[in-house]
């Protein structure tokens, strides 16, 4: 894998760090008058999340990591492994377990495309889109006539996410959710 | 502004002079890196060397806007290619030339916004900077006093106050008090509209004069002037000592073979012109970050019309 200086340094770089993978957040160049230059730099780890601060030596050069983000269709789960498949019509498919999939589990939904982020060939993490569609298989029995304000209540989706309703949903719909928030937007057609 | 800049040398006789950005040889200090062209020329990372052979061949007080170049710095206060004013005072001292240098602050003052966070220095500030010397204010950081402390303490202090470096147990001394000053000395001066650093180490001369200051110290004899926390500009005692310019180019050139850095050829040019140089002081200050802070802009890339990527 190549090397990466720090002049080289910019959000979105991802290089190693302590054995892990990590995503350059932001590089700030700082120089005292007439000494040496540092990279004060912030990452965040591609494994645990975390974000992390370091300051580095200007000139100073870390190996860049091996980590590409693709587009993937969500296929199936076998239970252990949830797999996805290459949308540039390879049909190259890759399994990730529960730890790369995390949180993005219950925004799984068949045929929608997600962001998987590979290491070393291997799946390490997986964000959904924004917004998807699911259908509520569960929640209290819709009242008519209130389309306005007023109160909301639990429903729970096809893949056990739990989110927050207008009282007029109905078991059955389909509605759209801010992945990011968990939040319900809209109702949408079948 | 630049046509104010103008006036105020010429109504105090100072000559403007251009000179070349090309040059076959570069400043020799470690932590500069030139800009090298496909014929081996370079960009000049400041005007400094063709302004004192002006200076050696009698040319008197001048001064120059020019731009100048530096590899691999690029940031939210620095930008690779860059607008300086340099000028030189034969006969001054390096207070005379700090008075100068306020007074043109305090000429260009109507150009200042005082409506921002960073309001511009009233008379009264930029009448009466206020003064630290390196020691003090490292003291004041981070409790210790540099040309004294045990290599020992230093790793502990950069190891406890700057805990997202890796290498406080190995990096060479003079790369630890950078780190210190630059995170912990220079972030003091943010809440001082108009601050002077002085007394510098010997090894920071560069190419300024040494002195031995009250407390029996070989110090630098520069300063540097600081606008809420930035470095506005570097002004010299100038060195005039032909022999001591060749130490410190030979250990410049020594450190850098230690870093793998290219070494780089004495200006004999430059040498001559010191032989022949009066004794004079000089400073260089960098007119976008003078217009960030008149604007009270804390992005230099706010002040450039194109600015670099990266800046």
């Amino acid at each position: 894998m190549a090397t990466f200086s720090t002049n080289e340094f910019k959000s979105g770089l991802k290089i190693m760090l302590d054995g892990d993978p990590c995503s350059i957040i932001e590089n700030e160049f700082v120089k005292p008058g007439k000494g040496q230059a540092f990279n004060r730099v912030r990452l965040r780890n591609l494994k645990t999340g975390r974000v992390v601060e370091k300051t580095f030596k200007s000139g100073e050069s870390l190996e860049g990591a091996d980590v590409i983000d693709l587009e993937m269709e969500y296929v199936y789960t076998d239970g252990e492994f949830y797999h996805f498949m290459l949308t540039d019509g390879s049909f190259e498919q890759h399994g990730a377990d529960a730890a790369a999939v995390g949180d993005t589990k219950k925004w799984l939904k068949e045929q929608e495309i997600y962001m998987v982020t590979l290491y070393n060939g291997a799946p390490l993490s997986v964000t959904p889109p924004n917004f998807v569609d699911l259908q509520i298989v569960e929640t209290d029995p819709g009242v008519k006539g209130d389309t306005a304000q007023g109160g909301t209540k639990p429903a729970r989706l096809t893949t056990d996410a739990v989110v927050s309703v207008p009282l007029f949903v109905d078991q059955g719909d389909f509605i759209k959710v801010d992945t990011r928030s968990g939040a319900y937007v809209n109702r949408v057609k079948s | 502004m630049l046509d104010q800049i103008r006036r105020f040398f010429s109504a105090r006789d100072v000559l403007e002079v251009e000179v070349p950005v090309l040059a076959d040889t570069s400043a020799s200090d470690v932590h500069l890196d030139s800009l090298r062209l496909c014929n081996g020329q370079y960009l000049l990372t400041s005007p400094e060397p063709y302004m004192k052979r002006l200076l050696g061949s009698g040319a008197g007080a001048i001064f120059t806007l020019s731009k100048a170049f530096r590899a691999n710095e690029s940031g939210r206060r620095h930008n690779p290619e860059f607008l300086m004013l340099e000028w030189y005072r034969p006969g001054y001292a390096l207070d005379e030339l700090l008075e100068e240098t306020l007074d043109l602050l305090l000429a260009l003052s109507r150009h200042g916004r005082d409506q921002s966070d960073l309001p511009w220095p009233s008379k009264a500030l930029l009448k009466t900077p206020i003064r630290f010397t390196y020691a003090d204010l490292m003291i004041e950081a981070c409790g210790l006093n540099p040309f004294t402390v045990s290599d020992d303490r230093l790793r502990a202090c950069v190891r406890s106050l700057v805990r997202d470096y890796d290498d406080a147990d190995t990096a060479e001394r003079s790369i630890l008090l950078d780190l210190l000053f630059s995170r912990l000395a220079e972030p003091l001066l943010t809440k001082c509209p108009v601050a002077v650093v002085e007394g510098y180490p010997a090894e920071q001369a560069s190419q300024s004069r040494t002195r031995i200051d009250t407390q029996g110290r070989l110090v630098a004899d520069r300063f540097e002037l600081y606008l809420y926390g930035l470095e506005i500009a570097n002004a010299y005692h100038e060195l005039t000592d032909v022999e001591e310019f060749r130490r410190r180019h030979d250990s410049d050139n020594a450190r850098r073979r230690v870093l793998g850095l290219s070494e780089l050829a004495l200006d004999e040019a430059l040498v001559g012109a010191m032989r022949a140089m009066p004794p004079c002081s000089g400073i260089a200050l960098g007119v976008d970050r003078l217009v960030m802070r008149l604007l009270g802009l804390s992005r230099i890339d706010q002040v450039l019309s194109f600015a670099s990527a990266g800046a």
